[in-house]
């Protein structure tokens, strides 16, 4: 477990600069408040509607597919780095490999299918 | 196991370096699409314009902040500081160099040479969306909402063909560490070429490169920004430091990714047909596998800008179909020929 | 009345304009979007309304060649121009031959300066930058040509009542050859980046169609309708000045789409080259302007041309004052907002800027 204190270090340098950065800037910036200057920003006219309402549902379905892909990426992950050695002994390894990225395009070529997406 | 006092010095050293080279990299984006495009850039503040990302930075600090009165003040708040954070961050798993040795002492030119580097990476990488999404939806704007909803399904989507193409380069290295992966990388391969990712892993290589640009917000995947449809996309409503945490952090992801290339394609700090360390004496070859590392990741944050001003954007729906439809079934067959390879030979 | 208020409820409305980055003059879309798509617009104006068709009124007929050239910093050569033409024919003049290729010239090379920025601001719109800098530094040869002979880079105020107020002597026409040959070469290595380049034609193709149908019914006009296979050129079908002369065949493109569109004003900015060598060429000599100009008499005139973005119309009466009745005019603008609404809805969010620039939009000629 050598190198993670390095890592929490790096993690603390980064979190005190944007921290810094940002009194800086409220420390620095001057502060003349203005009906104008905190309305949204929508092209200079009235709100239309507001902002956070309902989206379409087509970005929540992206996000499950990569879900389910980026979990089946992980489980290949233990496999991928010691596969040499798999390899050497058999092709067990590869076969299991193998069914398992064909289930994954299996399941891509099912969604592309469906249209999942198809942002028409 | 190092003493404390050396790790510090590395952190704050390679820190101080990524940033200064990520500001940096806003003066030679400038200049350079000045170049291709028959202007001159910036040049008034110090030496052909050098002092140009002071200047900028200076201006940044000293802006109001505002919070727009329709925003969410917390989430408003902690959206660049999710961004800047990870993206900062990123850079502690990766080499900048060799070894360099003082007294006696080896030093390994890398914060953390951890053994799971490589998921380190991708973690933080995956972070960034956060920073997006949380910000452009505190920002209660339409534009920042599209724009940051946007990005969420840009970067998630290719997160997925990013992570299967480095899991083909683990397959070809057998190992989470970069520092291996590195040094893995020295000699030649097949008689002739230099043992380089890049050969190993041709088809990874471009795929990689795609994904990356599109994990940069970069053109022609700079969707999350397109200014001529959602304005400023996420960051729209900022200014001030905020706003300057989110350019920032861009800057810096992108010497990350350059770096990450560089480490895992382009042989890290070894030279092509040459092994530096038998005729360098121990301190300055720390110092030159340090300079060939730059200069290989000085040549990728060129592409990234000679890419942007050479390429029209995609439209949102193209990206998402070259995402799914393209570059996740050529990576997964990527993974699968690699894995047939390597089973065939060895 | 139930599924459609459905319909309603998954949409948003999102604005674009008045101040936004895509738009160059300020005008106000609200588009319906689910989710990328656009479902309908609706477009608000009026934000560039100077009162110019009342201004013309209180002014005598030369001061009015100078207003009308302000309409507009783009078509600045074709208002004055068409209300000329339309004076001439209230007035009976006819300008002497000369003259007659003189306007050519002058309506060309703004025609091909006009087209150039127009696919520029395509580029830009597509997110290509360099393609955007490069297509105007090329265009800024044309630029240098009009400051040369006419004396200003937008407004030539090229035309009078009865000829031209500029005259090429040789000197001129040498270096008006010299330039026009030395901006093919720049101009085939940009154009030729819009014609073939593959992500250009990816963002470009099959965008914003306008079927030929909808083009005919909503009576499209210049570029839009040549772009959708409709020949509309006013130069072809009702020639006026020189162009009878002059040897040119109208560009016609079939795919409708914003690529048709630009691939007509790309191939518009050659031809106009090409008619501005052939005026060079025929050039006959004799005066620029009928020397005693009439009084105008009472009477109508009607005037159209073909302006960079369509079939300008003039109409002029006179009730023998010095000063001028009434001056109405239509623009090409204003039949392209009509098609907006037959192009946008189906497109994506991110078509709608280069949708609307393809119509080549010019808010303050229509809003005046």
């Amino acid at each position: 477990m050598s190198g993670f204190e390095a890592i929490v270090i790096y993690l603390g340098m980064s979190l005190l600069v944007v921290f810094l950065m940002l009194a800086a800037s409220a420390a620095l910036g001057p502060f003349r408040p203005a009906p104008g200057k905190a309305t949204t920003y929508e092209c200079g006219v009235p709100l239309l509607d507001p902002g956070q309402k309902r989206y379409d549902v087509k970005y929540y379905l992206v996000a499950v597919l990569f879900l389910v892909f980026d979990l089946e990426t992980i489980l290949i992950y233990p496999l991928a780095v010691n596969y040499t050695k798999f390899a050497a002994s058999g092709w067990l390894i590869f076969f299991e490999i193998f069914i398992f990225v064909a289930v994954l395009l299996i399941g891509l070529l099912y969604a592309i299918k469906k249209r999942a997406i198809d942002w028409e | 196991m190092e003493d404390l006092g050396i790790t510090v010095i590395k952190v704050v050293f390679i820190w101080t370096w990524v940033l200064l080279i990520a500001t940096l990299m806003t003066w030679v984006e400038r200049r350079g699409s000045a170049m291709m495009q028959d202007r001159l850039g910036p040049n008034r503040a110090g030496p052909f314009g050098l002092l140009q990302p002071v200047a900028d930075g200076i201006k940044l600090f000293t802006k109001e902040d505002i919070v727009p009165e329709k925003a969410q003040k917390i989430l408003f708040s902690l959206g660049p500081v999710l961004f800047a954070l990870p993206a900062f961050s990123a850079y502690a798993v990766v080499p900048f160099g060799d070894k360099l040795v003082l007294d006696g002492k080896e030093i390994i030119l890398q914060v953390a040479d951890v053994n799971i580097g490589f998921l380190y990476i991708v973690a933080l990488g995956g972070l960034a969306v956060y920073g997006m999404v949380v910000g452009g939806w505190g920002s209660n704007n339409k534009y920042s909402i599209l724009g940051g909803l946007r990005s969420t399904a840009q970067l998630i989507s290719y997160e997925v063909p990013f992570g299967i193409v480095l899991l083909a380069v683990v397959m070809v290295f057998g190992t989470f560490s970069l520092r291996e992966i590195s040094l893995a990388q020295q000699g030649t391969f097949l008689g002739f070429l230099p043992n380089w990712g890049v050969f190993k892993q041709p088809l990874g290589f471009i795929l990689f490169m795609t994904a990356a640009y599109a994990e940069a917000n970069r053109v022609p995947f700079d969707l999350p920004e397109a200014e001529s449809e959602i304005v400023a996309g996420y960051h729209t409503e900022y200014g001030s430091m905020r706003l300057g945490l989110y350019l920032f952090g861009e800057y810096v992801n992108l010497y990350t990714l350059a770096a990450l290339t560089v480490t895992l394609f382009f042989g890290a700090w070894h030279l092509p047909y040459l092994d530096m360390s038998h005729f360098l004496g121990p301190i300055s070859y720390g110092i030159a596998s340090f300079l060939v590392f730059f200069l290989k990741t000085a040549f990728f944050l060129w592409l990234f800008v000679w890419i942007r001003w050479t390429v029209p954007r995609f439209r949102y729906d193209q990206v998402m179909g070259l995402g799914w439809k393209a570059l996740i079934p050529l990576s997964l067959v990527n993974l699968f020929v690699t894995a047939l390879i390597i089973q065939l030979t060895v | 009345m139930k599924p459609k208020e459905k319909e309603i409820k998954k949409s948003y409305r999102a604005p674009i304009g008045p101040i936004h980055i895509a738009l160059e003059e300020p005008v106000y879309f609200k588009l319906d979007l689910q989710g990328e798509t656009v479902k309908g617009v609706d477009i608000l104006s009026g934000f560039v309304h100077r009162g110019m068709e009342a201004l013309v009124l209180r002014r005598n007929y030369l001061q009015n060649m100078i207003i009308t050239e302000r309409t507009c910093s783009l078509c600045s050569n074709n208002h004055p121009f068409t209300y000329i033409l339309a004076v001439e024919k209230i007035a009976d003049i006819t300008p002497p031959p000369r003259a007659q290729y003189l306007r050519v010239i002058a309506d060309e090379i703004k025609r091909a300066a006009s087209h150039l920025i127009n696919i520029s601001l395509q580029a830009h719109l597509i997110g290509f930058h360099s393609l955007m800098t490069q297509t105007m530094e090329t265009r800024e040869i044309l630029q240098d040509i009009k400051e040369t002979i006419w004396g200003n880079r937008m407004d030539l105020s090229a035309n009078t009542i009865g000829g031209v107020k500029y005259d090429l002597d040789q000197e001129r026409q040498k270096y008006l050859i010299k330039k026009l040959t030395q901006i093919r070469k720049p101009l085939k290595r940009v154009l030729n980046i819009f014609k073939t380049n593959s992500m250009v034609r990816l963002r470009t193709e099959g965008v914003g169609v306008i079927p030929k149908e909808d083009g005919l019914r909503l009576g499209i006009v210049g570029p839009c309708a040549r772009g959708s296979g409709i020949n509309n050129d006013i130069r072809d079908i009702n020639p006026y000045a020189a162009y009878p002369d002059l040897d040119f065949e109208v560009v016609l493109e079939h795919g409708c789409d914003v690529r048709s569109r630009t691939l007509v004003r790309v191939r518009e900015v050659y031809q106009a080259i090409n008619l501005v060598e052939q005026c060079l060429k025929k050039l006959p000599d004799g005066p620029v302007r009928t020397p005693n100009l009439p009084r105008i008499n009472e009477g109508e005139g009607v005037a159209r041309t073909e302006a960079p973005r369509g079939e300008l119309f003039y109409y002029v009466k006179s009730n023998g004052s010095d000063k001028p009745e009434r001056i109405k005019w239509r623009v090409p603008t204003y039949m392209h907002w009509e098609a907006l609404t037959v192009a946008m809805p189906g497109n994506k969010l991110a078509d709608t800027a280069v949708i609307f620039n393809s119509i080549d939009p010019c808010i303050s000629c229509t809003e005046r």
